[in-house]
């Protein structure tokens, strides 16, 4: 069994994966709205064939005045792969993942009323908490369960990781990490002078000559 | 846009034309559009008219959209307004050619007109004109530098190409202009897409100092390490590349890319240390199935034994149902499988007298352990096809404990490798009604149901799970479920109903179709979004979609069905040629009359389907915005009858050949499509690829001679065809003697029994005379060690090919099959189809 973040390429296949185990099926587009706007929350557990045999597909819920939080869209483990452990270790990574790149607070999902084993699997495996009813949530008029697990714990572990990352890579990358000091301390280095030369050939070299690089300066509508 | 021939009050009009459609106000839209049209000096106005067009094909009045947009073009061609719309109009229909034509006319009226370049951009991608592509970008990007869409849809279009270098310098440019800003989640992604290209590109120094150089700026913590200790390993700076994959391996264990590439960077190319590596990152989590799994992998002897013994007992004890298929791997290696099965077979012994593991263990075992070992050992025997034994152990485990569901499924599975599909059904079934809530139980039991033949029923168990009030069949089509097609395709293929062949692989076909289709929104979409790398993902995924299993199955059943119309055109409704109903069997015919019957039922359920689809239809037409109708259904009953069956065949085959030319299958089909098309540098290539994806395919032996044979009688005997065939043939057969050939080949691959058959076939080519002694020698062929599949293989073949057995001959053959088979309904002698069908 081996454990990674989902690529595009596997989308299709967790679509099958889903229309094996669940009763909520999503098309295509779904799943690549997922893939294209959260690539790196999406897991799947593959077994030797490159065949799942589980996936979690997660979202971020992003509403500007909502506290940023994670969501569940589905989580599924193939009944002849249980006792693994496997949506545990799904879960962990996609909540891991939803700190670091998009600083969730917390993970929310959603879960039918009638389905005890999932609920138990949520509650004293995952630990979540149920925080709402959600009355005929479902197409066929069922209630749900909104429940949410708190990722605030993970948030100093993630801080913790990236100090530890700042001292990888020391034998061969001395040199970019003293650069970056030198960056720190002068405001400018030679790789910055260095780098503005290049810049004025590049623009020649791909005839952008008529525009002005500073008009970049307030880019990007919305932001 | 702007009209500006009107005068002040039709032109307020038209910009409110304009208003409403952006606000998907129809009716209003139109209204509007009729006052300008109503005053008579207008009412030939070009712009208004299209505009009329438009609006209309949006509330799904196509005819009249198309009628008033081409009014309009005639009456104004100078208008970009006119050609713009005319070009939405054919995108709303997917005639994406046409579309950029018209684009490209408005744009010869107003070069610079942004949104029109926007949409043909998006065309462009869509359809992988790039260098047209990289074109418009460049033009958006001088019209718009201040806008970051421009910046970064110029940099996909070089990265698209190939331009690597030009990418990495635009979005160098770029980036520069961000620096300073607060790292965020679109500009982690944009350094990380920027890195990407630089690993495609080979230069890999770049994207390590890159990758260092910003480590602050980038969230994608997993990304960047993944990419670090990557890069670190191919710059051969082990140690670091170590380093790194230890930390990733800190935080998932359960990744065995991570292992692999942690134990390489510390270039042990012996498993001794290997293991010993891999043993050290197990003791640091000591719960992880991963680290475990690797050293199994790379053990041997006794230190296998040792630590295998030790997994097998902790979960075993722990009851964990993937076990056997998680070792399952290790078993082509003998010694291993022997090793298990050694020690399985000792645990169950001592489970029976001490109920301990080994008569030397402390504690007592709980009685799940003893269950959980003799459904083990059922499935050991099943890997062996031992199916005596495998059914006694798995009858144990079932006396043991009768509420388990999981033995049901291991006895469900031993039938269905004997090749009893009736019976398999029977256990899967009992499974699926423990726990009907199950999706999984009950997908495996309609599957098995399928197998069997079994149509209504599987389709019954699937409505349990697909929504009420829409029959099971179209829901899972509307959720694009392909395996229930394939598995139907492939039964209704056993049953010769090619019609519905047709049917499912169609619709299997118009699935990828929609799955290409999707990808138009996330073009705008992920540019917006800047999750660039996983964008191009998506173009490299759409571009090979076709690859996917589950395409490939689906044209397997089309081309082969094809090639059958080819062959034996139909004559009447049923896909039977008249003159064949005189040469059956009583059998046979009364096959006929019951699938006359199911062809009559399943006519009507297309008749429902069909109404059913025109409602869909009907209420697409309310959906805006682009005004899409939903296409015509796909009938199978009217795709059977085509007048060019191996030119429909190549929508399949096309895609084979382009993703799948690792399969030997697509060479195999692409041989028979091209043969019956007289295709001869074709046939040459066909032949060429399938020796070289799999040289022991057993129909190579016909198709070569058949080649062979084609070159003598029908071959070019002049002109530079003739020159290529003859250098070709050359390679292909040196001594130019097909004979020779299938001796040689015969010694290499006649002991395997559908080799065997095929070559006979080969000889009955060249030589008919000798059809009878060819036949006789499969006769003779003895089966032992044969499997069950290439039993099934021969005795399906039999008939088709070019052998001419006898009723008398073909039942010779399957009672040999029996005996070697006694389960396997296909050899069941006599025995009357109904009865198995209906348990």
């Amino acid at each position: 069994m081996h454990i990674r973040c989902a690529t595009t390429s596997d989308l299709m296949n967790m679509q099958h994966c889903n229309l094996l185990c669940l009763p909520e099926n999503y098309q295509m587009k779904y799943y690549f709205y997922h893939g294209l706007s959260w690539p790196q929350l999406s897991y799947v557990a593959v077994d030797e064939n490159n065949k799942i045999c589980g996936y979690v597909l997660a979202k971020m819920e992003e509403e500007p005045d909502d506290i940023p939080h994670g969501h569940i869209t589905s989580l599924a483990v193939k009944r002849s792969n249980r006792r693994l452990g496997l949506a545990k270790k799904l879960m962990d990574q996609a909540s891991r993942a939803m700190v670091e790149n998009f600083g969730a607070k917390y993970v929310s999902l959603h879960v039918r009323k009638s389905n005890r084993a999932a609920l138990a699997l949520y509650k004293c495996v995952l630990k979540f908490e149920v925080d709402d009813i959600e009355p005929k949530y479902y197409a066929d008029g069922e209630d749900a369960y909104a429940m949410k697990k708190d990722l605030g714990n993970l948030l100093e572990q993630v801080e913790k990781t990236r100090e530890q990352l700042k001292c990888l890579g020391k034998r061969s990358h001395k040199n970019a990490l003293e650069q970056r000091s030198a960056i720190k301390e002068n405001g400018k280095s030679h790789h910055d002078e260095n780098e503005e030369e290049e810049f004025e050939k590049k623009i020649g070299e791909l005839n952008l000559s008529n525009v002005d690089p500073n008009i970049c300066d307030n880019l990007c509508p919305g932001k | 846009m702007m009209a500006k021939d009107l005068p002040p009050r039709e032109n307020t009009l038209f910009k409110r034309i304009l208003k409403c459609y952006e606000n998907k106000q129809y009716k209003s839209g139109l209204k509007h559009a009729r006052q300008i049209l109503s005053n008579s000096k207008y009412q030939e106005h070009g712009e208004t008219l299209a505009m009329m067009g438009l609006t209309l094909n949006c509330l799904g009045r196509k005819e009249e959209a198309y009628d008033n947009v081409k009014r309009g073009l005639r009456n104004n061609l100078r208008s970009h307004v006119c050609w713009h719309v005319f070009g939405l109009l054919q995108r709303s229909d997917k005639k994406y050619e046409e579309a950029i034509k018209c684009y490209r006319n408005a744009l010869k009226w107003d070069k610079d007109n942004l949104q029109i370049l926007r949409d043909l951009s998006l065309l462009q991608i869509q359809t992988r004109d790039l260098d047209g592509y990289k074109m418009t970008r460049h033009q958006l990007l001088m019209l718009r530098a201040n806008q970051r869409a421009g910046w970064v849809g110029y940099a996909i279009a070089l990265h698209t190409l190939g331009e690597y270098e030009n990418a990495l310098n635009v979005l160098q440019t770029f980036r520069k202009t961000q620096e300073g800003k607060p790292a965020d989640y679109e500009f982690s992604e944009l350094l990380l897409y920027e890195a990407s290209i630089m690993v495609e590109a080979g230069k890999f120094k770049e994207a390590l100092t890159h990758i260092y150089s910003h480590r602050d700026s980038i969230l994608d913590i997993q990304s960047w390490l993944e990419m670090a200790g990557e890069l670190h390993a191919r710059l051969g700076e082990h140690e670091d590349s170590a380093e790194v994959f230890e930390e990733l391996y800190q935080r998932n264990p359960e990744n065995a890319t991570y292992i692999e590439s942690y134990v390489r960077a510390h270039g042990h190319y012996n498993d001794e240390d290997s293991l010993q590596l891999c043993q050290k990152l197990h003791k640091q989590h000591p719960r992880a199935e991963a680290p475990f799994n690797y050293a199994l992998k790379l053990s041997t002897g006794s230190t296998f034994r040792t630590l295998v013994d030790g997994y097998l007992q902790r979960q075993l004890r722990k009851g964990v149902p993937p076990l056997f298929n998680i070792l399952k791997h290790l078993f082509q290696d003998k010694n291993k499988f022997e090793t298990i099965k050694e020690l399985i077979h000792g645990y169950y012994t001592s489970l029976e007298e001490h109920k301990k593991f080994t008569p030397e263990s402390e504690d007592e075992e709980f009685p799940t352990s003893y269950l959980h070992v003799m459904i083990f050992l059922a499935q050991l025997y099943d890997y062996e096809r031992d199916t005596t034994k495998a059914l006694y152990y798995i009858d144990r485990a079932m006396q043991h404990t009768p509420t388990y569901i999981d033995p049901y499924m291991v006895k469900s599975k031993i039938y269905k490798h004997a090749g009893d599909m009736t019976e398999a059904v029977h256990w899967v079934d009992e499974a699926r009604t423990m726990d009907l809530a199950d999706r999984y139980l009950n997908c495996k039991a309609a599957k098995y149901m399928l197998r069997a033949g079994m149509i209504d029923k599987a389709e019954e168990a699937c409505a349990l799970f697909t929504r009420e009030g829409q029959p099971a069949v179209d829901n899972l089509n509307e959720m694009q479920c392909m395996w229930f097609l394939t598995e139907s395709a492939r039964i209704y293929f056993k049953n010769q109903d090619w019609a519905n062949v047709l049917q499912k692989c169609h619709e299997v076909e118009k699935h990828f179709v929609d799955i290409v289709e999707d990808q138009f929104d996330f073009h705008p979409y992920s540019m917006r979004k800047m999750t660039l790398r996983a964008y191009i993902g998506l173009l490299r995924l759409e571009d090979s979609i076709r690859g996917h299993q589950f395409f490939n199955k689906a044209a397997d059943y089309a081309i082969r069905t094809y090639l059958h119309l080819y062959d034996k055109p139909m004559s009447d409704s049923n896909g039977l040629g008249n003159g064949e109903i005189d040469d059956m069997t009583e059998k046979e015919k009364k096959k006929l009359e019951s699938k006359k019957k199911r062809a009559a039922k399943k006519k009507q359920q297309q008749k429902n389907e069909a109404n059913v689809n025109s409602n869909a239809a009907n209420k697409d037409k309310k959906q805006p915005p682009d005004g899409e109708v939903a296409p015509p259904p796909i009938v199978g009953n009217e795709l059977v009858k085509t007048e060019a069956p191996l030119d429909d065949a190549m929508k399949f085959l096309d895609p084979l050949r382009a993703l799948s030319p690792q399969c030997p299958n697509t060479h195999k089909l692409a041989f028979q499509v091209f043969h019956r098309q007289g295709k001869l540098l074709l046939m040459i290539q066909s032949v060429k690829r399938a020796l070289k994806t799999n040289a022991r395919t057993p129909e190579i032996a016909l198709h070569m001679t058949q080649l062979a044979q084609y070159v003598k009688t029908k071959g070019t005997s002049s002109g530079i065809i003739a020159e290529i065939v003859k250098t070709e043939m050359g390679e292909l057969l040196p001594q130019n003697d097909i004979r020779e050939w299938l001796n040689v080949r015969e010694s290499l691959t006649g002991t395997n029994l559908k080799n065997f058959f095929m070559l006979r076939c080969a000889h009955a080519h060249l030589t008919p005379e000798s059809t009878a002694q060819q036949l006789q020698s499969v006769l003779d062929f003895p089966l032992k060690g044969s499997t069950l599949e290439s039993c099934e293989y021969v005795l399906d073949h039999l008939n088709s090919e070019m052998l001419n057995p006898t009723p008398e001959d073909i039942a010779t053959f399957s009672s040999s099959c029996h005996a070697l088979f006694p389960l396997a309904t296909a050899f069941r002698p006599s025995k009357p189809e109904e009865e198995s069908v209906q348990r």
